[in-house]
């Protein structure tokens, strides 16, 4: 029988402590390798914080962290060799060319001269810059210089990617890509956490998320997961054939439903009880003789799940 | 009508220096109200009265003289190094206020208000002007105990008091002119001091050649030649000769050189007051042509690819690839055009300056090198301090941090960086003593002997001090402090291993001997804090 993959990230008990200020409090975390891992958090939620951890630039006050079956603390350098971080800040050397950069950084993580130059071209291709590569730093656009931050977490081929609001500033466009090439790399078989507030893309885009607040673990798990438990079960969206009149009039005529109101050409319900069996929709309507093509719980957004799970408290 | 026409013009011109400094109450509080938040200008204020004190310790123990003139030698020397910090300190406080505002684009946000630049500038000349003139009171206790040891006049007080302000005044505006030039901060810091020690120099050749006019008329400037007007100012200005210090009161006689030196401290102060209005409506004018954002010239970017292209490219291309693969962070030091034009730029100004400054006597040839490895220092200094600093504001450093290099692998490579940028201009230095020494004088064994122990001793800083920029640059949060403290270093470190041997009754190779080994201790020090420092990712932000 085979053992269980390794997860890629588990924390157990992950404090830490900036004097007085609790910025994590044990934080229990596992996520497995493959995933596309949504972080979400407020301003000063501590996720920097765990991701500094994770990337070994801050030793935790208490608990531990494994990356791929490595600690943290105890076992640094092979931790760095199997991730890539990128932070919320582009670290850039302005001066400098874009090939120059990331050769400089290949050379810090000891790839050799030749394979360097083939890594370089490869990634910048990846993550669209083939055409900038003799263009000076500074003269790059923000969306370009953080595309460059992702070329240079690439460079060594890591296995787990920590991006800190890699998304942060960007226009819609280059936004859409970003997403897009991460959706590549997770098809490539990596694992990759994802701290960032646009929440709307987070939910499309990852496979898992964790909300955390004032340090703690809120929830982790499923996106749908989230949803579902957030969900109250007490809103229902009708969407009629025809005269909406009629429906409106059958489902406010039911005693069990609170109030139906209509909204551009459907019908929104909520239930008295969410203990209500949902199906007296589809029965009312179909004995009145009105038509309908559609029948549908409502469905909570990540923003919404994330601001009924928080209270927006900050340290 | 006449009456009113005067009242009018100057109304008028009132009006316009009004408007012209419009807004500069709320620049300069905003400005005091900053700087009272950094721990640097605290800091400062402490350096310059322990500096006060510890050279009226070294005055007094070193003093062999009759009692009856030890007062008027520690006013000497106190008035000497503040004339000192005056011109380090001064400018570099001003270099960034302009330019730091350019730079983080606050600059634009303020032309955005009423503000005026005139306001803008002259707003930050008088919040700095008060911080200096903190730093002045936190070193005047000091001051009075020369007076109270006797031998100090009024006339020498007010004269140095006089000459002080002068040269704060002119350093201020130096600082103030190289921030509204540039905005890059390495560019503005060695601009600043340039500016305020030419303007300094340049007052002092006008004071001396004014007073020598009253003195002897023209027929006395064809006796003069540069170098003789610099050791003139320089023994006006400090009230010390090479043989004594004879105070300023010699001068206050009804003599025609009393009076003409009179007449000149009277006008010195609104001379250098006007000279610094003059400045920062320079400084004013540049700032509103420049605050805007401009597009990058395509011909200035062409041209500086073509003359910072290497000149032997394959040859350069393989060596700089060679020093990536064996150490990334040495490469780091090297890869741009500018720190190689640093790099034989400072190899050419100290040939230059070789030719410039006197060679005739032996003790002459010794002080020209003093002078050019105490500006190469300083330069060192800088440059070692600033590269850490700036990977540490942009974020470079934390990167580095998480690649698989070895803090040992970060911190040799960062020295040896700069020990290669470096080491030609020292080379040169070497090269120069010694041809000089060979043509001028003629080696004899005295020479060599000296040349033996200043080479001894310069090896052992030139090995230290990169290792000392790299600490400091990494544990202190500004820039200024973090050269400071380096120089403090590099002082202590030979003092503590030349003492030590000194207590032994060493010779003089002896002596040299335990500089250089202070030197190396110290660094070794450093180094272990260094290597501790980054393990724990113990840094300032």
């Amino acid at each position: 029988m085979d053992a269980p993959p390794l997860p890629a990230v588990a924390t157990i008990g992950l404090t830490r402590l900036y004097g007085a200020i609790t910025a994590l409090d044990s934080l229990d975390l596992t996520i497995n390798q493959g995933d596309l891992f949504g972080f979400i958090g407020s301003n000063g939620a501590g996720k920097t914080t765990t991701l500094r951890i994770l990337a070994t630039f801050l030793a935790p006050s208490a608990g531990t962290a494994k990356i791929l079956g490595h600690d943290v603390v105890q076992d640094a350098d092979a931790v760095r060799h199997v991730i890539g971080y990128m932070p919320d800040f582009f670290g850039v050397y302005k001066d400098m060319e874009v090939t120059e950069y990331l050769d400089f950084f290949g050379a810090c993580y000891k790839i050799p001269t030749v394979q360097r130059e083939k890594t370089v071209a490869d990634v910048l291709e990846l993550v669209g810059l083939t055409e900038k590569r003799g263009a000076i730093i500074g003269a790059l656009s923000r969306g370009m210089q953080q595309r460059l931050g992702l070329a240079r977490v690439l460079i060594h081929d890591p296995r787990l990617l920590l991006l800190d609001e890699p998304a942060s500033g960007l226009d819609p466009r280059a936004r859409i890509e970003m997403m897009a090439i991460l959706q590549e790399l997770q098809r490539l078989g990596k694992t990759i956490i994802i701290s960032s507030h646009i929440l709307s893309e987070l939910q499309t885009l990852c496979n898992r998320v964790a909300i955390i607040e004032k340090g703690k673990l809120i929830y982790s798990g499923p996106v749908q997961g989230v949803r579902e438990q957030m969900s109250s079960g007490l809103i229902y969206w009708v969407l009629p054939q025809g005269n909406p009149a009629a429906a409106l009039a059958l489902l406010q005529a039911l005693p069990e439903i609170s109030a139906a109101e209509p909204m551009e050409g459907q019908i929104k319900v909520t239930f008295a009880n969410p203990d209500t069996d949902p199906s007296i929709l589809a029965e009312t309507l179909v004995r009145g003789g009105v038509k309908f093509t559609g029948l549908w719980e409502d469905e909570l957004g990540l923003e919404e799940v994330f601001l009924r799970v928080t209270r927006g408290e900050t340290q | 009508m006449g009456r009113g026409f005067c009242r009018a013009t100057t109304e008028l011109k009132i009006g316009k220096l009004t408007t012209f400094l419009g807004g500069i109450r709320p620049v300069a509080q905003r400005e005091l109200r900053e700087g009272a938040r950094r721990p640097i200008n605290h800091w400062l204020r402490v350096g310059s009265a322990a500096a006060g004190t510890i050279m009226l310790c070294a005055i007094v123990a070193d003093y062999g003289r009759p009692a009856a003139e030890l007062g008027s030698w520690l006013f000497a020397g106190l008035h000497s190094l503040l004339l000192g910090l005056i011109c380090l300190i001064v400018p570099g406080l001003a270099a960034d206020s302009i330019a730091r505002e350019k730079r983080e684009g606050t600059l634009g946000l303020l032309f955005l208000t009423p503000l005026t630049a005139g306001g803008i500038v002259a707003g930050k000349g008088l919040a700095l002007a008060i911080r200096v003139l903190t730093l002045w009171l936190a070193v005047l206790p000091v001051l009075t105990i020369p007076f109270l040891t006797g031998g100090v006049r009024w006339f020498d007080a007010l004269t140095a008091m006089d000459l002080e302000f002068c040269a704060a005044v002119l350093c201020l505006g130096g600082g103030l002119l190289a921030s509204s030039i540039t905005q890059e901060r390495n560019a503005a810091f060695a601009l600043a001091l340039l500016f305020g020690v030419a303007f300094v120099l340049l007052f002092g050749w006008l004071f001396v050649f004014w007073l020598l006019l009253q003195f002897g008329g023209l027929a006395v400037f064809a006796q003069l030649d540069w170098r003789m007007c610099v050791e003139e100012s320089a023994m006006l200005f400090t009230g010390v000769s090479s043989r004594q210090f004879g105070g300023w009161a010699m001068l206050n006689t009804p003599t025609a050189l009393g009076r003409g030196f009179k007449s000149l401290l009277l006008a010195s102060p609104p001379v250098a007051l006007l000279f610094f209005y003059v400045i920062v409506r320079f400084a004013a004018h540049r700032i509103a042509r420049s605050w805007q954002d401009r597009v990058p010239s395509l011909r200035r970017e062409r041209w500086i690819k073509r003359i910072s292209a290497p000149l032997f490219r394959g040859w350069f291309a393989r060596g700089m690839r060679r020093t990536l693969d064996h150490n990334p962070i040495a490469w780091l030091q090297q890869y741009s055009w500018k720190a190689r034009l640093a790099k034989w730029g400072l190899c050419l100004a100290i040939v230059l300056l070789e030719g410039v400054f006197p060679h005739r006597e032996w003790y002459e040839i010794q002080n020209t090198q003093g002078i050019l490895l105490w500006m190469l220092a300083g330069v060192a200094t800088f440059v070692g301090v600033n590269s850490f600093m700036q990977e540490k504001r942009s974020g470079a450093l934390e990167l580095i941090l998480i690649t698989p290099l070895s803090v040992n692998t970060i911190i040799i490579g960062r020295v040896q960086g700069l020990w290669k940028q470096f080491l030609p201009s020292v080379l040169v230095i070497g090269i120069c003593f010694f041809i000089s020494g060979m043509l001028s004088h003629g080696w004899g064994n005295s020479s060599w002997t000296d040349f033996l122990y200043i080479s001894i001793v310069v090896t052992g800083s030139f090995l230290a001090l990169p290792v000392f920029t790299t600490y400091f640059a990494l544990r202190v949060k500004n820039l200024f402090a973090a050269a400071l403290l380096t120089w403090v270093a590099m002082f202590i470190a030979p003092a503590f291993g030349g003492l030590a041997m000194d207590n032994q009754n060493a010779s003089d190779l002896g002596i040299c001997f335990g500089i250089f080994c202070g030197d190396l201790g110290f660094a070794l020090l450093a180094c272990f804090l260094l290597r501790h420092s980054l393990s724990r990712r113990i840094y300032s932000f």
